[in-house]
């Protein structure tokens, strides 16, 4: 980035070009708060034009680019590069067209997750993922991560509730991924680019499918006295081919945070806690409730809640969103984990978990989406105290590779940014990630699009691996292969 | 009974001698795109068959490529569950691996998702890496590209799938059809009102006249939108005659629309829609739907004219180059199936 690289800048966006070290720190981390580095520079576009020449000049120069959303993001991925241009998409914050008849919405990316379902909740329709940072996280972030939400059991994720993607090469070159139809000719590029972390385009619009809203909604919560009867109660509701809207667990340090936080009214002296949602028509969810509830009996829920009206589930429900920040209140610093694992090894797992928090000397709260064997065990850390992180991190560590040994993987939903980086040479073997490299140049030969995040390249695998002290080939003898 | 390493071997030695394959499956959709170069030798999945588990609580199936979704819907049903995209069987000879690669979805797809939708993992034969697992058998995956997804409707060009890791769903407790004459207009104009009223529709159709609603649910569920659906009960809706070309015996161009289901264009031209609305068919239409809705997909799927009209829609010029792009680093000598998406994959 020279001079001239600078002023070509300034010339393409003005005032929105930010070079000063105060203003450029705003943007040193993501939610990913252990990792900061402050940008080489910021640039905040205003207009598509703008941005494929920011873009068109970055890949002249050979400056790496870093898109970057709301900054919510848990692994890294938004990480400045010092030598390299951040760039911030929240001036494209425009919902573009709404198309009731079709249920589908045109959004550019900076606009809020939440804010797509605010602005055709008149019409009765929402939008489905959820992420429990919808209010600030971006839909662009959202394609980036292919980002979940308490409803993705029965609703999917983002990929699955994306139609259309408008995208700028890395030479800035506008192309258009997916269509307003259901089928689409050869490869799926639309699957591929999400979750891509901003590694093979920049996404500049979005169209989404809504759904109308269900006619009924009905939410449950159930107590139980071990975590094993809540995970094999889980497995039985799945089992007994109930499918609910949303299946979430805690256990007793996140209950009784949420709790403390916002008075849910969940049972405190419980061991863990699920919620249930059911949806659909009224007939149905009748049956279903039905169903259910035999289901809660027989596993021996401790305490069962039906929520009577909208107030209740809403109270229900705003004990498990609040679960983070409750958290947030035991400790200085808490570090998220995403692991997702075949349900049936949760109680074991979880166990192991418990252990490991004993050994590392930290604690942890427990709150996932147990419906689709999604964990985030959140361990609790003061960020100030530079061992307390390392071991933080080592714990967060040995909780992916617990995840992998049980034949799950290292994130459900929060992305491989710089985070989970060393761990991708665990889950995958060098021919894998070979593929992933291919399909990086196919989109971006030269590599200028994020670098250095989600994909590891084979080097750093080895030095990884001659780094990293394996103790004994079987990790977790104890538990069952997969 | 074929092993893996019989499929990676003839892949190999396709490799050494350079000899386009011609991967073949139940052999129950050659027929709907365009012929694999002649020159080529066959690679026959088809004894590469088997569940190799299925775990309901989990929601998952993971069977061999070769495994014939009868087999697969028969296994499931006995469990309560099925696949959401509803894979039509063909009689039998329908392939897993087969209905992946073409992504051949069936009539609840608006509502059940994609094949894509359903995939959580595959095995992939290819010739830059020899035999590799994208994706995996959870629920929620995104660690690495997705690979597993990327080759739904790769019609094969990317490399030989040897198994699929799906996800499953619980069968509704009814299903019904309900039938009604109707014409075009009205009966779009209805299957929209009532998808976009949240019914508990799994499929919706017209044909020859008559509107076909199929509703899935609980009895309650589809008791109460029955009486909104009107018309009367029948055991014989187009389902899977759609799902499987076999409608239209006589004709010789068989066109398949894919549009937004409120979409005009085209409607007064077409003999049957399905999907809500997002499927058109159209058959021996007396122009070319490419050169007249050139902003719709428009797929030849019979085509007895010996035009040698490519099946599959044209791409715009930076996806065909993406496309090249992904095809040179999967298959660079160009060995899959060649021809049989576009010419030059
Ligand atoms: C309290 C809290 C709760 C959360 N809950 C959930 C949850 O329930 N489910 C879940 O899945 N996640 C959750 N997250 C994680 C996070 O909110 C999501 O990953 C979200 O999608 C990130 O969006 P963002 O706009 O903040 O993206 P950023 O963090 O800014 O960026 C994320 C990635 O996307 C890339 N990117 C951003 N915009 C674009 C673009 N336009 N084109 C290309 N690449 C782009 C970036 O380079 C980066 O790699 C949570 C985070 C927090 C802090």
């Amino acid at each position: 980035m020279d001079a001239e690289f600078f002023r070509q800048l300034r010339v393409i966006c003005g005032d929105n070009v930010v070079t000063d070290d105060a203003r450029r720190r705003v943007f040193e981390s993501d939610g990913l708060t252990m990792k900061r580095q402050s940008p080489g520079v910021v640039v905040l576009p205003e207009t598509l034009a703008e941005l494929r020449a920011v873009v068109a000049l970055c890949h002249e120069h050979g400056v790496p680019l870093v898109p970057r959303g709301a900054g919510t993001g848990l692994s890294g991925g938004a990480l400045p590069l010092a030598s390299g241009v951040l760039l911030v998409m929240s001036k494209f914050n425009r919902v573009l067209e709404i198309d009731a008849e079709n249920r589908l919405a045109r959004v550019e990316p900076g606009v809020t997750n939440l804010s797509i379902s605010e602005a055709v909740r008149d019409l009765g329709l929402y939008y489905a993922p959820d992420p429990s940072s919808q209010v600030a996280c971006t839909i662009g972030g959202n394609v980036a991560e292919n980002s979940g939400g308490v409803h993705c059991l029965k609703y999917g994720l983002t990929v699955n509730n994306v139609r259309q993607l408008k995208v700028v090469s890395p030479e800035g070159e506008i192309y258009m991924v997916g269509s307003d139809a259901l089928d689409n000719p050869g490869f799926d590029l639309l699957a591929l680019l999400h979750g891509s972390e901003g590694l093979l385009g920049i996404v500049v619009e979005i169209t989404v499918a809504l759904l109308p809203k269900a006619e009924s909604t009905r939410v449950v919560m159930a107590g139980f006295d071990a975590v094993e009867a809540a995970a094999n109660c889980v497995a039985d509701i799945i089992a007994s081919n109930i499918l609910p809207a949303g299946l979430e667990m805690m256990d007793q340090p996140s209950i009784r945070a949420a709790e403390a936080f916002v008075s849910a009214g969940y049972p405190t002296e419980a061991a863990a806690l699920l919620l249930c949602e059911l949806d659909g028509t009224a007939g149905d969810v009748e049956a279903m409730l039905t169903r259910l509830t035999a289901c809660l009996e027989r596993n021996q829920a401790t305490k069962i809640e039906i929520a009577v009206d909208a107030g209740h589930r809403e109270r229900l429900w705003q004990g498990r969103k609040a679960t983070f920040p409750a958290v947030g209140r035991l400790s200085p610093d808490y570090y998220c984990m995403d692991g997702t694992i075949p349900r049936r090894h949760l109680a074991a797992v979880l166990g192991r978990i418990a252990e490991l928090s004993r050994e590392y000397g930290l604690g942890v709260a427990n709150v996932f989406h147990a419906g689709d064997g999604n964990l985030h065990p959140l361990i609790l850390y003061d960020g100030s105290e530079p061992e307390q992180v390392a071991r933080a991190e080592a714990f967060g560590a040995d909780i992916l590779e617990l995840s992998i040994e049980v034949g799950g993987t290292i994130t459900g939903e929060h992305g491989v940014g710089v985070e989970k980086i060393d761990q991708m040479c665990l889950q995958f073997t060098p021919e894998t990630l070979s593929v992933f490299h291919g399909i990086k140049t196919a989109f971006d030969a030269e590599g200028i699009l994020n670098p250095g995040k989600a994909v590891p390249t084979l080097n750093r695998c080895a030095e990884f691996g001659a780094m990293h002290v394996h103790r004994g080939e079987d990790r977790f003898p104890h538990l069952e292969r997969f | 009974m074929v092993v893996l390493e019989d499929l990676v071997e003839t892949v190999e030695e396709a490799v050494g001698g350079k000899t386009p394959l011609n991967i073949i499956g139940g052999k129950t959709k050659a027929a709907f795109a365009n012929p694999v170069a002649p020159s080529s030798d066959d690679i026959d999945v088809t004894g590469f068959r088997g569940v190799i588990d299925y775990a309901p609580s989990e929601m998952m199936l993971r069977a061999r490529a070769g495994t014939s979704i009868e087999e697969i819907n028969a296994l499931l049903a006995s469990e309560g569950q099925m696949l959401g995209f509803e894979p039509a069987s063909f009689g039998g000879a329908s392939t897993l691996g087969g209905t992946v690669a073409t992504s051949w979805a069936g009539a609840r797809r608006p509502w059940g998702g994609n094949v894509r939708d359903a995939v959580l993992g595959v095995g992939l034969i290819s010739v830059a890496g020899g035999y590799n697992e994208f994706g995996g058998q959870v629920m929620k995956n995104v660690a690495g590209f997705d690979v597993a997804r990327l080759i739904c409707g790769s019609w094969g060009a990317l490399g030989v799938i040897a198994d699929v890791s799906l996800r499953t769903l619980p069968v509704p407790e009814r299903e019904m059809t309900l039938v009604q004459p109707m014409n075009r207009d009205d009966a779009l104009s209805a299957m929209l009102g009532w998808s976009n009223k949240g019914l508990p529709v799994s499929g919706q159709a017209w044909h020859d006249g008559c509107l076909y609603v199929r509703l899935a649910g609980t009895d309650k569920g589809v008791d109460a939108a029955s009486s909104q659906v009107g018309g009367d009960a029948t055991t014989d809706g187009p389902w899977q005659s759609l799902a499987e070309c076999t409608l239209f015996i006589d004709a010789e161009q068989i066109w398949r629309l894919s549009v937004a289901p409120a979409s005009r264009q085209p409607l007064a031209e077409a003999a049957a829609l399905d999907w809500g609305g997002a499927r058109r068919w159209l058959v021996d239409p007396p122009f070319d739907p490419r050169s007249r809705y050139p902003d719709v997909q428009s797929y030849l799927v019979r085509d007895r004219s010996g035009r040698g009209i490519n099946r599959s829609p044209p791409l715009s010029s930076y996806l065909a180059r993406l496309h090249r792009n992904l095809k040179q680093h999967f298959d660079p000598p160009g060995l899959f199936n060649p021809g049989r998406l576009y010419d030059d994959l």
